[in-house]
């Protein structure tokens, strides 16, 4: 059926071995975290996450303009909103968790 | 097609890790190459034709589901009609589904079709395939999965919309994650811009009135591993109506075919092909031996198995309030204890491989594994 051909995969090894981190190396859940220069620390529990997805616990944001991409700071679906937005007009222009709410452990099917 | 026990290799599960599969063990493996399936090549045909049959009948019968305004019978809210019609009309890119079948040697039947969200995409494509390679290199397996993959990608592109191409899942779920990101791998080397965005991070900008991703930018065209009938429950639906230009992919159109209740249609339109089994919605069902199915289950949830009038399996869930459907029962021979069921995918409009689950149970549930097969040549 394909036995000729050759399969290369360009992303997902690399993505995925990223995610097989080992877990953090503190003992303590007492983190104190926030995504935004602009926002106050807020107290977390470190664990909201599972270890394999530590790598896309926090996301870049920023915005296009004059022509190219400005990085303005991280978003963070772990923090309290108090912590993700700060002073930032262009994330207060947008809300989010619209999408998600439904029991969504996993769609496997 | 029969079932040959054999030994793992030594270091398997350092070879599948290497390949990006990390959810191959769960409280038992997931991937099990203690086992494998064989298959003669006029089975595999077998398969690959009924695939191709059932994937044009599917589609008549989506137009069929349209034209008679069947709502009601697949539970989808009147709020979401609109876009699926649309999504229909305009032919909006759709590229994946795997129809899942019983066989025993002579028969082939189909229990169901996954059009929304199939998962064990990467364990067919890539892990089945390098597991070959080491097994039995001159074998071959029916499994062209990952070319179709980017071919298809390739024949899309010109009619998405320029730009990002996002891609989406939950977060919780390495396994939803594997999937999606080894379907974004196709993309990118269809030579098409991507980026990963979380379903629960997925902003909504009240300004624009527009999706964006976490950097802003605005949400045009986006695969997601996110069943329908879950989206059109959600806040955002509202918004998602509000901004019908982007393309969601799979189509609204989807929600027809992903759900069980397409199943008594097909039976009424085709009664007389062999792959489809004699099947009712449960108000007018007359089956003495058969699988009574929620509209909407995942993972082998709240189903039960019926016969002589007594129920023989059951599995529990939280699906059901939508209604059922009753599909007669078929008899799948055990080997060595365990049942299979075949997932034979279509991409792109053509089938493209095949996967096996098996299961100590008659229902396929969340603990089967999945066993990699050859072709006997």
């Amino acid at each position: 059926m394909k036995k000729s051909k050759v399969v290369n995969l360009v992303l997902i090894t690399a993505a995925l071995a990223s995610c097989s981190k080992p877990k953090p190396d503190w003992d303590s859940n007492e983190v104190y975290l926030r995504s935004d220069t602009t926002a106050n620390y807020t107290h977390t529990q470190g664990s909201h996450i599972s270890p394999f997805l530590w790598y896309y616990a926090f996301r870049p944001y920023g915005m296009y303009y004059g022509g190219g991409y400005h990085h303005s700071g991280y978003y963070s679906s772990a923090l309290t909103e108090r912590s993700n937005i700060g002073r930032s007009a262009m994330k207060g222009a947008v809300i989010r968790g619209g999408f998600g709410g439904s029991h969504s452990f996993s769609v496997s099917s | 097609m029969q079932r040959h026990t054999i030994s793992p290799r030594n270091n398997w599960q350092s070879a599948v890790e290497k390949l990006g599969f990390g959810f191959h063990t769960a409280d038992v493996p997931y991937w099990n190459e203690s086992a494998y399936y064989e298959f003669s090549m006029a089975e595999i045909t077998k398969i690959e034709s009924a695939t191709a049959e059932l994937w044009g009948m599917c589609l008549e019968a989506v137009q069929y589901v349209i034209n008679n305004k069947l709502y009601a019978r697949f539970a989808i809210p009147e709020k979401a009609i609109a876009l699926i019609e649309k999504s229909w009309n305009d032919d909006d890119p759709a590229i994946y589904g795997r129809f899942d079948f019983g066989f025993d040697g002579n028969n082939l039947k189909l229990f169901e079709f996954n059009a929304d969200t199939p998962t064990s995409l990467f364990e067919t494509g890539i892990v089945q395939w390098f597991w070959l390679q080491d097994f039995a290199s001159h074998k071959d397996q029916f499994n062209s999965v990952h070319e179709r993959l980017v071919d298809y990608w390739k024949y899309l592109k010109p009619y998405l919309y320029e730009g990002i191409l996002h891609f989406t899942c939950v977060k919780q779920s390495l396994e939803d994650l594997t999937t999606v990101e080894y379907m974004r791998d196709c993309a990118i080397q269809a030579g098409i811009p991507s980026k990963l965005v979380f379903i629960d991070d997925i902003g909504w900008d009240q300004e624009k009135r527009e999706f964006v991703d976490l950097e802003d930018e605005e949400i045009k065209n986006i695969f997601k591993l996110y069943p329908w009938e879950w989206l059109v429950n959600e806040p955002f639906f509202e918004q998602l109506l509000s901004n019908p230009k982007a393309y969601w992919i799979e189509p609204a159109w989807k929600m027809i075919l992903s759900n069980k209740a397409i199943l008594p249609v097909l039976w009424k339109l085709y009664p007389n092909c062999p792959y489809i089994l004699e099947c009712y919605f449960e108000e007018e069902n007359s089956l003495k031996d058969y699988v009574k199915k929620p509209v909407y289950s995942r993972e082998g949830a709240n189903i039960s198995i019926i016969k002589n009038g007594q129920v023989i399996e059951k599995t529990e869930g939280i699906y059901g309030k939508e209604g059922f459907i009753c599909q007669q029962l078929f008899n799948i021979p055990q080997a060595e204890k365990k049942i299979p069921v075949i997932g034979s995918w279509v991409i792109g409009q053509q089938p493209a491989g095949m996967s096996i689950r098996e299961d100590d149970s008659l229902i396929t549930g969340n603990t089967s594994c999945f066993i990699p097969h050859l072709i006997n040549n």
